[in-house]
């Protein structure tokens, strides 16, 4: 988990530098589709801060908008659908769309639903790597073979 | 399993009064004293992080130019090909416009019927774009302003040959004139180029450099066309007739365009 904040924080300080990409959001989905734990909302929340902090935003407005996006995640995971893999980029475009409308009604930040379908597309890689760190310790059964 | 469910949901009720507060408080600028300090720690690293980004993006930039260069250069290429053949195609439509005012000049287009046609190939023959289907029969005679470039031999509906007055199957009925008075002879081609003039007495006169015209006495052939011009004289005394050599005035493979007398 330290790794994983460190990484939010990279993240926060990337996104508010340069790079047009909703990566911390991203990165919440990815890990709360992994890992259904409250630690993701504590992280939605402090991230959010951060990254008000750095952009020059409103502190709450980061910090409101990953917290609903991971309890819908949360809430997302109890349906069968999430235990496919492909479901972080539908989900990942709908709470992209979501964020984007919401900066665009609050801070008259436009953007484009072109932008919004990369960064979907964007998720699936992050989130297989994500898994992929988070099950490195995770041992798997013993296989038993039926004679 | 239900206190696990309370628990979170009261965690993330907490968590969104928290945000709705800041949110609140925030738009008063209740934070900007805090804020302000975080600042100063923050704003340098990102700083750092942009001015990094631009010089890797510079990076980057350098390659996009050269794949665009590519690109551009490429198109570049591809408009100065097609300008190049609409160059060469308006240059031969501006030789064949001059080729044809000229053999207007030398041949009456009152008096003769002229088809203009267009070299395709040369070898032992010239062929021609023109054939049967635009009027053309075999023996009419191919000019280029008033020099004879030779006759048609074989025809199809959309090519014909013509024999060079060179080709050894070619013989003409020639005459040479000069200032010292007219030398007539039988012109026929020899293997090579040059053409032979034979048959011309002694009393005629005929000496290097003279031009040696048509008779005009076969079929189509128009009178006083030139056939080439005296590069040397044979003047046996032993010998019933003398005879000259004649070359060509121009290289037929240099014409963009012949014209055939049809009438």
């Amino acid at each position: 988990m330290k790794l994983f904040i460190f990484l939010l924080i990279i993240a926060c300080l990337v996104e508010s530098a340069f790079l047009p990409i909703n990566i911390v959001l991203i990165l919440l989905i990815s890990r709360s589709l992994n890992i259904d734990e409250d630690a993701n909302l504590y992280m939605g929340f402090f991230s959010g801060i951060f990254l008000g902090l750095l952009s020059s935003f409103n502190l709450g407005f980061y910090a409101l908008a990953f917290l609903i996006s991971v309890q819908i995640i949360r809430i997302s995971k109890k349906m069968p659908i999430s235990a496919n893999t492909l479901t972080v980029v539908p989900l990942s475009f709908i709470l992209i769309l979501l964020l984007s409308l919401a900066q665009e009604f609050f801070f008259q930040e436009t953007f484009t639903l072109s932008s919004v379908i990369i960064q979907s597309l964007l998720a699936l890689p992050i989130f297989i790597m994500v898994k992929f760190w988070e099950e490195r310790f995770v041992v798997a059964p013993p296989l038993k073979l039926k004679i | 399993m239900f206190p696990a469910v309370f628990k979170t949901t009261k965690i993330f009720f907490l968590l969104t009064l928290a945000s709705i507060i800041l949110i609140f408080f925030d738009s008063f600028r209740f934070f900007d004293i805090p804020k302000s300090l975080l600042q100063n720690v923050t704003v340098p690293v990102q700083f750092g992080l942009y001015k990094s980004s631009q010089a890797v993006g510079r990076q980057f930039e350098f390659v996009l130019l050269a794949r665009k260069s590519f690109q551009e250069n490429k198109a570049l290429n591809e408009q100065l090909a097609q300008v190049l053949s609409e160059n060469a195609d308006l240059r031969r439509r501006l030789a064949e416009t001059q080729g044809f005012l000229d053999q207007q000049k030398s041949l009456d287009p009152r008096t003769y019927d002229l088809v203009p046609a267009r070299p395709i190939s040369i070898s032992r023959y010239l062929i021609i774009d023109k054939g049967s289907s635009d009027g053309l029969k075999v023996g009419q005679p191919v000019v280029y302003k008033d020099t004879y470039v030779g006759q048609i031999k074989d025809i199809s509906p959309k090519s014909s040959s013509v024999i060079f007055p060179s080709d050894p199957d070619s013989k003409l009925a020639a005459f040479v004139s000069s200032k010292d008075g007219r030398a007539r002879g039988i012109l026929s081609g020899q293997f090579g180029s040059d053409m032979l003039m034979d048959k011309v007495l002694h009393s005629e006169p005929v000496k290097q450099g003279d031009l040696v015209y048509s008779e005009g006495t076969e079929g189509n052939l128009p009178r006083g066309l030139v056939l080439g011009q005296v590069s040397d004289v044979m003047d046996r005394p032993n010998e019933i007739f003398k005879q000259a050599k004649v070359k060509s005035v121009f290289n037929i493979s240099d014409l963009d365009i012949v014209f055939v007398i049809t009438n």
